[in-house]
């Protein structure tokens, strides 16, 4: 007894490194293999959200041409749609050309205050939270493109899981041939530009600047919203299946607006999916 | 009293730039080679007569904040640990026996350039490189993963030589 006292006086620093380490390998695996881990921990914590609020309202002084020029095209986009979603029926109606799904989406304009580009686990801070209606599991889109999902709420402030982050898996589809693949980001062969496609079948027509787009049926995002262009692609003749680089439409490095996705019939999908 | 005080300042200031700007700086698809930490600095500076378990707490404390703001929880403060760990084996081989007065704060003019270059370089290496292979999860790609801290460390280096030549310069 007296022995082992003594080897843990003697040791005593390195059972005290030890059990540091212990706490931190505990914080590290519970925030990689759930959702649930508590908010004050968290980059979307007032004290924090502050921090990169503060900045970002710096930052965006120097932004606002870039930014300015994004809303313009984003309204000529918007105009064009608008103007071929109405038909003239007679002289009284008009019909509106949207299908009913589309009507389930709400978008909440958010601004993206902090955004990480260079480190395998990235994340992406914006200015709503709770008191804003946005909620854990919400996907985010950018003017571009898909940003990632929400993965962390405060009262004012949220987190999200980016595409370029390898916690971040989503399926996609090749927008003429309307096949599916899956989206990953594995952090040794992308950078914060590009992201892999797998499970992709070998026999599909592709070719280098098609687009990939969002399924819409996880109900996370609505359907088609861009997540990248063809880069380059690899045949795998043993597995019969594509591996494709895509280069992503969002530039992560500079995002600076975005819409949270709110899905009203989400919770009938799911419960839908359960049952079938 | 003085001390306690530079020493929240650094703590405060680092933390600060190491977020608000070199975090920022963006150099395109190869920002992976560009992404320095420069936090542990604040474990390396500390005086000689500081006690291991303080120091490790110490470790910790600056790990878990700088994760918090990064939303990466657990990982800066598992890598900075074998930093303040290791830290007494970098001094040895610098110093030869009691050469150094235990008052004497650690940093560029106190040590000169070689032993700066090797006791600097080896925390800063062993940061970056643990910071990376608890982040990958894998040896997976372990060439590149040394690549990279190799490089991160060598801007880690010289970026707080510039701070360091600014803020606290010999007279």
């Amino acid at each position: 007894m007296r022995n082992i006292i003594r080897i843990l006086q003697k040791y005593r620093n390195f059972f005290f490194f030890l059990a540091l380490e212990l706490v931190s390998f505990l914080f590290i695996f519970s925030w990689r293999n759930s959702y649930h881990h508590s908010a004050f921990i968290s980059a979307s914590n007032s004290l924090t959200g502050f921090v990169y609020e503060t900045k970002s309202s710096v930052l965006n002084y120097f932004n606002l041409k870039a930014i300015n020029e994004e809303l313009h095209s984003e309204n000529q986009l918007l105009r064009e749609k608008l103007h071929n979603q109405e038909i003239k029926l007679g002289k009284k109606f008009l019909k509106i050309n949207d299908s009913l799904y589309l009507r389930n989406y709400k978008f909440l304009k958010v601004e993206v205050i902090n955004s990480q580009f260079k480190y395998v686990e990235n994340s992406v801070l914006l200015n709503k939270g709770i008191k804003n209606g946005v909620n854990k599991n919400m996907g985010v889109i950018g003017v571009n493109g898909v940003i990632g999902i929400i993965n962390n709420v405060s009262s004012y402030y949220s987190s999200v899981t980016p595409v370029i982050n390898p916690k971040f898996t989503l399926s996609v589809v090749h927008e003429s041939s309307s096949t599916w693949g899956d989206l990953y980001w594995v952090s040794n062969v992308n950078n914060y530009l590009t992201a892999t496609i797998n499970n992709f079948p070998n026999y599909t027509d592709i070719n280098k600047g098609d687009y990939f787009v969002t399924t819409g049926s996880d109900g996370v995002f609505p359907k088609g919203i861009p997540v990248g262009k063809v880069k380059s692609f690899s045949k795998n003749t043993e597995t019969q299946m594509m591996q494709i680089e895509i280069s992503l439409s969002e530039d992560f490095s500079n995002i600076k607006r975005g819409f949270v996705v709110f899905n009203s019939v989400k919770e009938e999908l799911f419960n839908y999916k359960q049952n079938e | 009293m003085s001390n306690l005080i530079k020493n929240i300042s650094w703590f405060f200031g680092l933390i600060l730039f190491q977020i608000l700007i070199l975090d920022e700086i963006d150099i395109g698809p190869y920002s992976v080679y560009f992404s320095p930490m420069l936090f542990s600095y604040l474990i390396l500076r500390l005086k000689l007569d500081i006690s291991v378990s303080i120091l490790l707490l110490y470790a910790f404390l600056i790990g878990i904040t700088v994760d918090i703001f990064k939303d990466t929880i657990g990982l800066n403060a598992a890598a900075l640990l074998f930093v303040a760990i290791l830290r007494k084996y970098f001094l040895s081989i610098i110093s030869e026996r009691d050469e150094f007065d235990s008052m004497v704060e650690l940093d560029f003019f106190n040590l000169g350039f070689v032993r700066y270059l090797i006791y600097f370089g080896l925390g800063m290496i062993t940061h970056h490189f643990v910071f990376a292979l608890i982040e990958g999860f894998s040896f997976n790609g372990f060439l590149f993963l040394l690549y990279k801290s190799l490089i991160n460390t060598f801007f880690a280096l010289a970026i707080l030589f510039f701070i360091q030549y600014l803020i606290i310069k010999k007279k």
